[in-house]
């Protein structure tokens, strides 16, 4: 197994050495990196971040499983893109010059986080039991499919994955309108 | 395919073209469906808030781990140069203020007074000798015809520029001997007061010698100012 695939794989187990060693050994080299920008360095740190919660994220959906540059590169295009991104919301730049599309792998929820709706989910999640959030986090921020959580989660048939996870969407509902009638 | 499968699929990524329309359509017009599917997609967008938010939180953690070891560097590195700091001022200190350092920066050997040297004069051999070689800074070889001197001649002199030879070979303990065993004519008195006050400094008895500088500094005599700033470096 190559180098990268190693750590593709160590990220998608979410391992905490790999994720804290990585964090460790890019940082130099992107705070360097994105000098050129004018951003200062929390702002930097910052995107750095993210561009590290990205790349895991990423890699546990199965997007990095057929990545072709190295992780760094992946990391550090991923980051740029977040550069560029920051820039133009504070009108620095007028476009994208020439970057790397990473639409499609990240999409920064940073206005949902005023949403109400948004608000109330995130306040009745942890109220869920073990199993349902880990279903639910496996099935819609993981994008596992529901072969793969019968798998995982050792469940006699996809029919009995699916009907845990309507379940537990249907006591979500619950715990919401319970909150909401508070 | 039933409405709770295809969300399933489109969640999955997975719907195929004809699927897509269909889910499109049901978008449009039936509004449980659509209802259940907008909930489901904040219910994605919230559970990855939140995802995202833990990873930050462990990020930053390392940030701050980072920072708190660099800050335990910086400072290890400020307690290392103020321990190195003192250790030098400390050792400047003492070089400048340990009291046999201080009298060596004072002591100079008393001059030849008794016998200028001149050439061809045969008579005193012994003598002539003697301070030809304590001129010449031989105090070791000094030291012994001085020696024989005061056994030959029991004279101040001779005592005097044993003692100074004495002092000038670091032979402190005997130079102290010869010093406080007589009593000295008024020629020598008042400088071997002086040396005394000095040699007393290298056998570090600083009070004694103290006395003996205050009691010169007291009478104006020999070499008085050197011993009031010898004093003040003391203190």
């Amino acid at each position: 197994m190559k180098e990268t695939e190693r750590t593709v794989a160590l990220l998608k187990k979410d391992d905490e050495k790999t994720i804290r060693d990585l964090y460790n050994e890019y940082r130099p080299g992107f705070l360097l990196f994105s000098n050129r920008y004018g951003l200062d360095k929390n702002q930097v740190l910052d995107i750095y971040q993210d561009a590290i919660i990205a790349l895991c994220e990423n890699a546990q959906k199965g997007h990095l499983d057929e990545l072709t540059s190295s992780i760094k590169t992946y990391l550090f295009s991923i980051g740029k893109y977040m550069i560029f991104a920051q820039m133009r919301k504070k009108k620095r730049i007028d476009e994208f010059a020439n970057i790397e599309d990473f639409e499609g792998q990240w999409v920064d929820y940073s206005e949902e986080r005023e949403n109400k709706d948004i608000q109330l989910l995130r306040k009745s999640l942890p109220k869920l039991g073990g199993k349902c959030q880990e279903i639910l986090k496996l099935f819609y921020y993981k994008e596992y499919n529901l072969d793969e959580i019968t798998q995982l989660m050792k469940y006699e048939n996809k029919n009995v994955a699916k009907s845990q996870k309507s379940r537990c969407i249907k006591q979500l509902k619950d715990i919401i309108s319970s909150i909401q009638n508070e | 395919m039933n409405k709770e499968s295809l969300i399933i699929s489109y969640f999955e990524n997975n719907l195929t073209d004809k699927e897509k329309l269909f889910f499109d359509q049901l978008m449009k017009t039936d509004k449980s469906f659509a209802d259940a599917v907008r909930f489901e997609e904040k219910t994605k967008i919230a559970l990855t808030i939140e995802a995202r938010d833990e990873l930050k939180s462990r990020l930053q953690s390392y940030e701050a781990q980072r920072k708190q070891k660099s800050r335990l560097q910086k400072w290890l590195y400020v307690a290392a140069s103020i321990v190195i700091l003192l250790g030098i001022s400390m050792f400047v200190f003492n070089q400048q203020s340990s009291p046999s350092q201080l009298s060596a920066a004072y002591f100079k050997p008393y001059p030849n007074t008794v016998a200028p040297i001149v050439r061809g004069d045969e008579n005193n051999l012994d003598n002539q000798k003697a301070f030809v070689a304590y001129e010449s800074g031989n105090y070791d070889e000094a030291l012994g015809m001085f020696e024989k001197l005061t056994k030959n001649t029991q004279e101040d002199y001779a005592f005097f520029y044993q003692a100074m030879s004495l002092m000038a070979s670091k032979k402190y303990d005997a130079a102290q001997e010869v010093l406080t065993s007589r009593t000295w004519s008024e020629e020598y008195r008042d400088k071997a007061n002086w040396y005394l006050a000095l040699n007393l400094l290298h056998l570090n008895q600083v009070n004694d010698s103290r006395s003996i500088l205050e009691e010169i500094v007291r009478s104006q005599s020999y070499n008085h100012k050197l011993a009031a700033e010898l004093l003040k470096k003391l203190s």
